[in-house]
């Protein structure tokens, strides 16, 4: 190299932004930059030929001194980082005053240059990397910042969690309260008002229970602890539920709402019915909220079926105002709607959509939405079940007579008129589909040769309605020739049974029509079948199997509550069972300790000691180990039940409890044995015997409301009929000479029995009183002179009618004793002496004049008087009578009757 | 190509004088002691030695490399383990920092270590050869396991091997441990890797044969 090339390399060096530094085999600096000089502040003149060491004696010892030395020994690199050897050189950033200048974070790099005679030079390489140790101090800094705000936007959403589920046990302590108080206020008489009142208090507190659900089941998903069950269960009942609580809804605003089920879906299924029900019932309501006009369907079908398993893929279309391409991206999150002016709008929590998301996902599914705003919305979802029996059909087939069955259905919406044809076709019948009443009664009159069996008519229709329809298909046909006739309708009961009134038609049904109702509907039509009867039971309350057993058993109720207390005592001892009851854990394990029980109902959290402790100490003696104890508990997240398990409970039903599951968990744990019904406590009105026919064909008294207005209790809503027209039939004189004789009583008398009227169903003569009663009040109290005689009249007319509805429940008895025959009567009857009763009377009455008018329901009317005489020797003749109803020859089957009767000791009228 | 037994327990004798080395040195470093063993050595293909490292993740490793020429030509990698981070990293770093996303300073860091550990293999390995190598800066490095151990992706380095050549490996199996995990009995692998071309290999085992002899 020519003293020009190192000069000009050297100066190269002299512009590097890094110090250098040159040592040779020994140490000794060789070349110091014009940095190094900047930032030591020793010029390079005076360090040349030193030993590193003593231009810098702190560096002695350190790794930079060991680097050198793998350098210049073998010509291995070194790397000293920041972290490891920190500020090694005493070197400043540049600073105009030197005291205040800061020494300089170093990278250091050191190597071995070999050279011609095999030594190692060395070269040190020290960059400032003073700015990058800081930028990294404050992006740590920054990051420390966010890991705690983080922490603490997790610890105050756990905190949130445990508030909410805290809360939610507070809410729904007092809501178990609300609603078993209501549930027991809906069993006392009641009058129309109190009723209406009543039921939307109800209602209120079912949806307030709801949003409580919502907001708890969305803690539980934050917190990780929602889970699903595995149970058997029918898809037809999830849907059949869903119905019970859209219908009210669809019914206000005019909707149409069917469910479509696919032929291929299996029904008996295994998973989490509840929590299905629950993702449905909100799509659901979600596309009611949304929708102002048009249907609402349900529609299921199977993407995938195996024998163990099956792939569902549900949707719930609707026609409402549909959703932007924007709305739909947020649609699953939670507290988020569409948007905020429709949240205004619309109302709810928008959790909903979001727990769906979640629970689909827990299904092995998924759930996605397509819509067009001003079109309408489908939301979608997947979700896979085990299979119970994939040999078990999805019904029983129709006996063969019904195969090929021919079926007329008229309805105008093209959708509902789909799903109903599919239906029906699904049971093998023959369906004609037609879009108005018109097109029915040309069809009906082009077959006449070859005539339907059954039509289905769609109640609202524009033109001609269904009850129209109806009328005019009377008219068109000769009576033998008139089919069966169903209505089908999106309205309520009350409404088509006050419109039909008259109207020749054999049966009804209310979209969406589930298939087993369906079925059962079209079975009791052709009368092969009780169903009417079960239907209506079913309206009252839900019987829960093997409960009557359970009569007389001694339940120990440790609650500390005492409104819950009183909400279960009355349950219970509605039922016949007999309560004793303790208000802490410690009152309850010395009440077991003293007394025998069948079974204990334990709540969780009272004072002196909680419900756990005290399963302990009641288990903890031998002889206590196997009565049941369940637990009532209004903490429902998911694994309170394990600790009630662990405690030793048998099981738990979470407050506010549906009665029917009370009573449920009760069948299921109480060991039978001879209950002995305890002296003086006769269980209180008796349970509902499905085996109690409800009297049918009354023209004036709707019997299916007034029974749901007592509670269900057949035999109670007998007995009251029977005391309504024993006490009013002469009614009509004492209120002529109360008048007459200006007894200002009168005014009392009517307004008692408008109650009365309104609750056993007699819905025109209540209104008739309740006008009566009003211009009553408005001649004794207020001094005014109304025309009372056009409303007495027409109060005169509706008592008359009604009191001719009663008289077909045969002649009266004592009330009382009425009632417990009824009561009785499912209890095998004395072969040689079968009571004959005014019950039996009725009934045979009843069944005559059904004969005598060709009326269908003979058929049910036959199956009952059939179980009440089980076991008397002539009861064939009864089999016979039937025969002859199949033949059409009620001629001849009236007379089997009449003789039938008489081996009774009954006399049957002409 | 395969190494005689003997051959083989005279690398391994090379490497654990090395280790020892960077123990030492590591443990001066972070003043705590830190223990390596050396539980695996052998010479295997590339696609063995992509099988043998733990790359679960699949994600990218985190390599420090340090090549070398000369007459034997080759590339030093010590690889981290992914997954997990080393107990030594942790030391080193501070808190559970995940190694996909080092700072500059941090990256700096396991420079520095990876450093000292890798020269303190190769400078073990080296002194008894008479060849003459010569060492380029440690470098660190992010990639999939795949190319990390392919020598092609290191060519533009070394420059002297055939492009048709295929690699074969040094595969060392590493355990860190420091003082707190041998009372706990967990360790963490880390690998160390001899990159070297088949022709290279040629010239190692001549010169292990040469100081066999000279035992």
């Amino acid at each position: 190299m020519t003293e020009f090339e190192s000069d000009f390399l050297l100066s190269i060096l002299d512009k590097s932004q890094d110090g250098i530094i040159i040592l040779d085999g020994e140490m000794h600096i060789v070349f110091w930059n014009r940095w190094m000089e900047k930032t030591s502040r020793i010029r390079r003149a005076s360090v040349t030929g030193m030993v590193l060491t003593e231009a810098f004696p702190e560096i002695a010892d350190t790794r930079v001194m060991q680097g050198i030395d793998n350098a210049i020994s073998r010509g291995l690199p070194t790397m000293l980082s920041h972290r490891l050897t920190n500020r090694p050189f005493p070197l400043f950033q540049p600073a105009l005053d030197p005291e205040v200048s800061e020494r300089m974070c170093q990278a250091i790099h050191i190597s071995g240059i070999r050279q011609k005679d095999k030594t190692f030079m060395c070269v040190l390489q020290i960059q400032d990397i003073t700015t990058m140790v800081s930028r990294e101090l404050l992006l740590r800094h920054q990051t420390e910042l966010l890991e705690t705000a983080k922490e603490a936007a997790f610890s105050a959403s756990k905190a949130k969690g445990d508030f909410l589920a805290n809360m939610s046990h507070e809410i729904r302590t007092p809501m178990n309260a609300i609603i078993g108080m209501t549930h027991l206020l809906f069993k006392t008489p009641l009058d129309e008002k109190q009723l209406d009142y009543l039921s939307k208090v109800q209602s209120s507190a079912n949806s307030l229970l709801g949003i409580i659900n919502d907001i708890l089941d969305f803690s539980k998903i934050e917190a990780g602890r929602l889970e699903i069950e595995n149970i058997p269960f029918h898809l037809d009942e999830v849907l059949h539920n869903i119905s019970d609580l859209i219908t009210i809804k669809t019914d206000e605003k005019n909707l149409e709402f069917c469910f479509s089920i696919a032929k291929n879906v299996p029904l008996v299924l295994i998973g989490d019915p509840l929590r299905l029900g629950q993702i449905l019932t909100n799509l659901a309501n979600n596309a009611v909220k949304f929708t102002s006009e048009g249907e609402i369907i349900i529609h299921i079908e199977a993407e995938e079926v195996t024998d163990e398993s099956v792939y569902l893929h549900f949707s719930v279309k609707d026609t409402g105002i549909g959703l932007t391409r924007q709305q739909i991206g947020n649609l699953f999150q939670a507290f988020s709607q569409a948007d905020t002016s429709t949240t205004r709008h619309y109302g709810g929590t928008g959790l909903g959509l979001s727990i769906s998301k979640r629970l689909v996902e827990m299904m092995s599914g998924r759930i996605w939405v397509e819509s067009e705003p001003g079109v309408g919305s489908s939301f979608h979802f997947t979700a896979r079940f085990a299979r119970q029996n994939a040999e078990r059909r999805r019904f029983r087939l129709p006996k063969d007579e019904y195969v090929g069955l021919r079926v007329l259905l008229a309805d105008d919406n093209p959708a509902s008129r789909d799903i109903l044809k599919d239906t029906l076709s699904s049971f093998s019948f023959r369906v004609t589909p037609v879009a108005s009443g018109k097109e029915a009664l040309a069809e009906l009159k082009q077959q006449e040769d070859n005539p339907y069996d059954l039509v289905f008519v769609d109640w609202k229709m524009p033109q001609m309605d269904g009850i129209e329809t109806i009328m005019a298909i009377n008219k068109l046909l000769p009576q033998s020739k008139i089919p069966k006739i169903i209505m089908v309708t999106a309205y309520g009961r009350e409404e088509v049974l006050n419109a039909a009134k008259g109207v020749p038609m054999d049966s009804f049904l209310i979209k969406p029509v589930s298939l087993s109702v369906m079925y059962d509907t079209i079975l009791s039509v052709f009368g092969d079948d009780t169903t009417r009867t079960s239907c209506t039971s079913a309206l009252a309350e839900k019987e829960i199997e093997g409960l009557d057993k359970l009569r007389g058993a001694r339940v120990l109720l440790v609650e500390d509550n005492d409104i819950n207390r009183q909400v279960a005592t009355e349950l219970l001892e509605t039922k016949g069972f007999s309560v004793e009851t303790a208000i802490n854990g410690a009152e309850a394990v010395a009440a077991v300790s003293k007394n025998t029980y069948d079974a204990v109902l334990m709540d969780i959290q009272m004072p002196v000691m909680d419900g756990y402790e005290a399963t302990r100490a009641i288990r903890a003696k031998k002889e206590f180990r196997d009565i049941p104890i369940i637990a009532m508990t209004a903490n429902v997240l998911s694994g309170d039940s394990e600790k009630c398990i662990a405690a030793g409970m048998n099981g738990h039903i979470g407050k506010p409890f549906e009665p029917a599951a009370l009573y449920s968990m009760l069948v299921r744990w109480v060991k039978l044995r001879e209950f002995l019904p305890e002296a003086g406590k006769t269980p209180t009105p008796p349970a509902t015997s499905p085996k109690v026919i409800l009297p049918s064909g009354f023209k004036k008294v709707d019997t299916m409301m007034g029974l749901r207005r007592i509670g269900g209790n057949t035999a109670l809503y007998v007995r009251m009929l029977n005391e309504f027209r024993d006490k009013y039939r002469d009614f009509m004189d004492v209120l002529r000479d109360g008048l007459s004789g200006g007894n200002p009583d009168v005014y009392r008398m009517v307004h008692t029995m408008s109650g009365v009227a309104g609750t056993i169903g007699a819905n025109d003569l209540h209104q008739a009183s309740q006008r009566l009663e009003r211009a009553l009040k408005e001649t004794f109290k207020d001094g005014g002179t109304p025309d009372l005689e056009p409303l007495t009249e027409t109060f005169r007319f509706e008592l008359e009618e009604v009191i001719e509805d009663l008289s077909r429940l045969g002649e009266a008895k004592k009330p009382s004793e009425a009632a417990k025959e009824a009561g009785n009567e499912c209890a095998a009857p004395d072969v040689s002496a079968i009571k004959v009763d005014e019950i039996l009377s009725a009934r045979l009455h009843n069944l005559a004049a059904l004969l005598e008018s060709g009326d269908s329901d003979a058929a049910i009317e036959l199956d009952a008087l059939k179980k009440m005489l089980a076991g008397y020797p002539k009861i064939e003749a009864l089999a016979m009578i039937k025969q002859q109803m199949e033949d059409y020859d009620y001629d001849k089957a009236l007379g089997t009757l009449a003789m039938f009767a008489r081996t009774l000791k009954i006399q049957l009228r002409e | 190509m395969e190494l005689s037994e003997m051959e083989q327990d005279a690398l391994k004798e090379f490497f654990n004088m090395g280790l020892g080395v960077a123990a030492d040195s590591l443990s001066k470093m972070v003043k705590k002691e830190i223990l390596l063993s050396l539980p695996q050595l052998a010479v295997v293909s590339h696609r063995e030695a992509v099988n043998l490292i733990d790359h679960k993740d699949d994600g990218k490793l985190v390599a420090v490399r340090q090549i070398f020429l000369g007459e034997l030509c080759g590339t030093s990698l010590l690889i981290f383990p992914g997954g997990k981070s080393l107990e030594l990293v942790r030391t080193l770093l501070g808190d559970d920092v995940p190694l996909e996303t080092l700072t500059e300073l941090e990256q700096d860091t396991l420079l520095d270590v990876g450093n000292v550990i890798l020269n303190a293999f190769l400078g073990s390995f080296t002194q008894m050869m008479t060849v003459e190598f010569e060492f380029e800066a440690a470098e660190f490095l992010k990639a999939d396991c795949e190319s990390l151990l392919d020598i092609s992706a290191h060519r533009l380095s070394c420059s002297q091997d055939s492009e048709t050549d295929t690699s074969q490996a040094f595969f060392l199996m590493m355990d860190f441990k420091t003082a707190e995990d041998e009372l706990k009995h967990n360790s963490l692998r880390g690998y160390v890797v001899l990159l070297f071309s088949k022709e290279a290999m040629v010239t190692l085992k001549r010169e292990i044969a040469r100081i066999i002899a000279g035992l």
